[in-house]
Formats: C-alpha cells, structure tokens, sequence
C-alpha cells in the first residue's frame, strides 16, 4: 500500500478526487482490507475530532455487520506477502517439472552407464585427449590391481581418431597401484564373444 | 478557473455515496462495509442521545446497518445517505427503549431491588473496563497525536475536520495554494493513523486470544 493509495483516501473522502479516480479508487478499496482500514481509520480520525466529549466511539461494527450479512470476518491491519492467484499453479508445474527433468536425467545415465556398447572407447582416453583435466580418484578395489589394458577397436569406437591418434596401439595402460583418474565400471557383458576388452591379470 | 473546474470533475461526497449504494444494491457487501465504516461512528453517536450503555450502542449500531442494508433497494438515492441512515438509526433506538419498557414493565421487582431501580431508559454506563479503556486510548491517542503534529498540518486538519471548512477556504485561510492544503491533510491523518494501528494491532490480538 503506497503513500499514493492513502492520499487518494484522504481527497476521496473530503470530495477532493475527481470521479474516475475516485470510481477506480472504491473499486479497489471494497477488495483491499489495508485501505478499507486507512479508509476506517481517516473517518474514526474525523469522529474523534468532531464528536462531543460524552459519546462513545464505536468499535469494530463493520465486520460484525459484515458477518451478520454472511460476509466472513476479515482480518485487519495484518497483512501477509501475497503470492499471485495464477502464480500458484505456474510454480507447482514448474517444481513438478524439475522433478521430472532430473528423474529423466538420472535414468538415462544410468541406462549409458548400463548399455554402453561394448567397444566403446574409453571415456578417460577422450578426456585425457580432449585436455581436460580429469579427477584423480585413489582406487583400492581390485579391479586395478594389476595393468589393465583396454583395446577398444577403432570401428566400433565413437572417436576413433582421437583414440588411435593418442594412444597409439589403442591400448592404454594404467601402471600397477597407480592413481586411475577414473572410477571404472566394468560390465559384464552377456555374450564374450563380443567384448573388445582384454585385461590382463583380471579375473572374472 | 482550474481549480473550479477540478472541483467540478471531483466526485462529491453525496455522489461517493450513492456510488457505493449501487453497487450495495448489487449484492456487493464489501461496497457496503466501506458505507458502514464511514457512517458507524456517526451512527453510534447518534444512538448514544437515547442510549448511555455502550454495548447496547453497539448492538444497536449494528441493527441500524443491517436493516439499512436490508432496505437499500428501497433507496432511491433523493435524500442524502446519511439523513437516510439517521431515520433508521433513530426509529430502531426509540423500538429498543419501547421494547425494553415493555420488558421491564413485564418484571416483577421485588420490594428490595425497588430500591435500587433506576427505571430503565436513564442514561447508564455499563462499559467494562477493557472496552472503557479501549475508547480512551484510541481518543488519546488521536487527540495526542493531533497535538504533537507541526503547527501548518495540525492547523489544517482542524480547520477541515473541527471547522468544517472547504480545501479552497482553508487555502485562503492559510494563503497556501490547495494541493499544499491536500498534502497537509492527507500527512496530518496519515500521522494519526500510524499512532493508532500499533495499538489497534495490540487490541485485535488480545480481543482474538479472549475469543
């Protein structure tokens, strides 16, 4: 409620606002319980001013004429931050959507963690290639123990001129109880056959 | 010439009314809770000529509106709102004091209370203490609040609301030109209305914690 509403109260009721304003003004104030209450008070204001000393204020009789009219009590001077009416279901669609979002986005990483085609080159030769600086993880599991040699072949690999170009023989090897700069997950796949990967001293 | 012709594009008081009583008639009770708050202390007072006990006046006062409401479709908009509203609030006072003749009249009094009698319609003062205290410390708070004002507001809002005096008047008056006197106004009531919503806060408080 700015200053501005509350002068236009004042001029409003002294007959001192001119009549579109003063139409619009009354619009807005039946619907806005801060200026019905600067409007209650600017008149409460002019009775105490005006009236004898023997005659009582009366308090409050608007909202109980109100509730008697079946209008519910409305509460006075409290106001809270209002959220917008068609602001509500905008920021519920839009958490929902959020939520969705990121639902999707941690099953489809998990289904690349979980399908990626055997032969695949290895994500740490791309990045390494690609200059970007990878993180160093300390890897105790015995999955690198020992050297363990990838040989993604070139055909099969979505980058094979990155990865034969830097690495030479395609096969990258990672020294004995040496940081790996990655976690590597290894799956099993169904048919053998089909697997390009070699490890050496890994045993299934 | 401007300020005429402002003061003929001004909405009137009487056309504010009627403004608000179409849309009452509508059904708009917000409308008319605006007519109520602007009337009610007008109202009371008036009741309060025939009537001393102040719940009374404000059972009363409440009557008055609810029957003016109920009777808005008959308002043809000839009389001022208010003289209207004054006809109702007199007539539904002077029914209260007959009906409670009536009632009294009805009692038997025992010998012993007779003593202590005092008839029925004096003026009496039942206020309790809360709601006494209540009254006086909105009027002492207005009134304290008027004094502690710079002299160019309080002696604006006086001539309005005391003397009762037109904006142009007042400007006259105070040789200033009639938007100084409109802010003077407005700052002077909005003064006294920022004394009084602490207190008003405190009493909506305590009045829904003794409900």
């Amino acid at each position: 409620m700015s200053d501005k509403s509350n002068q236009q109260i004042s001029n409003l009721m002294d007959g001192e606002l001119d009549t579109n304003a003063s139409k619009f003004l009354l619009k807005r104030m039946a619907s806005d319980d801060a200026l019905k209450k600067t409007w209650e008070n600017y008149h409460l204001i002019k009775s105490c001013l005006q009236k004898d000393k023997d005659e009582p204020l009366v308090i409050d009789v608007a909202s109980r004429v109100c509730e008697e009219l079946g209008m519910p009590k409305h509460k006075t001077v409290e106001t809270k931050p209002v959220v917008n009416k068609w602001l509500k279901p905008i920021m519920g669609i839009g958490i929902a959507a959020s939520v969705a979002l990121m639902s999707v986005l941690i099953l489809q990483n998990q289904q690349l963690e979980g399908s990626i085609p055997v032969g695949q080159p290895n994500v740490a030769n791309v990045v390494q290639n690609l200059s970007i600086k990878p993180i160093k993880t300390n890897i105790s599991a015995n999955v690198a123990t020992s050297e363990t040699t990838f040989v993604p072949p070139p055909s099969l690999s979505r980058f094979p001129s990155v990865s034969s170009k830097n690495t030479g023989a395609n096969t990258q090897s990672f020294p004995q109880n040496s940081q790996l700069p990655y976690l590597i997950i290894i799956n099993k796949p169904n048919n053998q056959q089909l697997s390009p990967m070699r490890s050496n001293n890994v045993s299934d | 010439m401007n300020n005429k012709q402002d003061k003929d594009n001004n909405m009137s008081e009487k056309a504010i009314d009627l403004a608000l009583v179409k849309q009452a008639q509508k059904g708009d009770i917000k409308a008319f809770e605006l007519l109520v708050q602007r009337y009610q202390q007008r109202v009371g007072g008036v009741i309060s000529k025939l009537i001393k006990d102040y719940h009374e006046i404000q059972d009363i006062t409440q009557d008055v509106f609810v029957k003016v409401y109920k009777a808005l479709p008959k308002f043809r908009g000839d009389s001022a709102f208010y003289t209207w509203i004054y006809r109702i609030a007199i007539n539904t006072a002077k029914n209260y004091l007959v009906a409670k003749s009536r009632r009294i009249q009805n009692t038997d009094i025992e010998p012993v209370d007779a003593e202590n009698y005092s008839g029925g319609f004096e003026r009496q003062n039942f206020d309790t203490p809360d709601a006494e205290y209540e009254r006086q410390e909105i009027e002492k708070v207005v009134h304290d609040s008027i004094a502690d004002l710079p002299d160019d507001l309080k002696q604006a809002i006086i001539l309005r609301e005391v003397d009762g005096l037109s904006y142009e008047e007042i400007a006259e008056k105070m040789n200033c030109p009639i938007g100084t006197v409109r802010s003077r106004i407005f700052r002077a009531r909005d003064a006294v209305d920022n004394a009084l919503k602490p207190l008003q806060q405190k009493e909506y408080k305590r009045t829904n914690y003794v409900r």
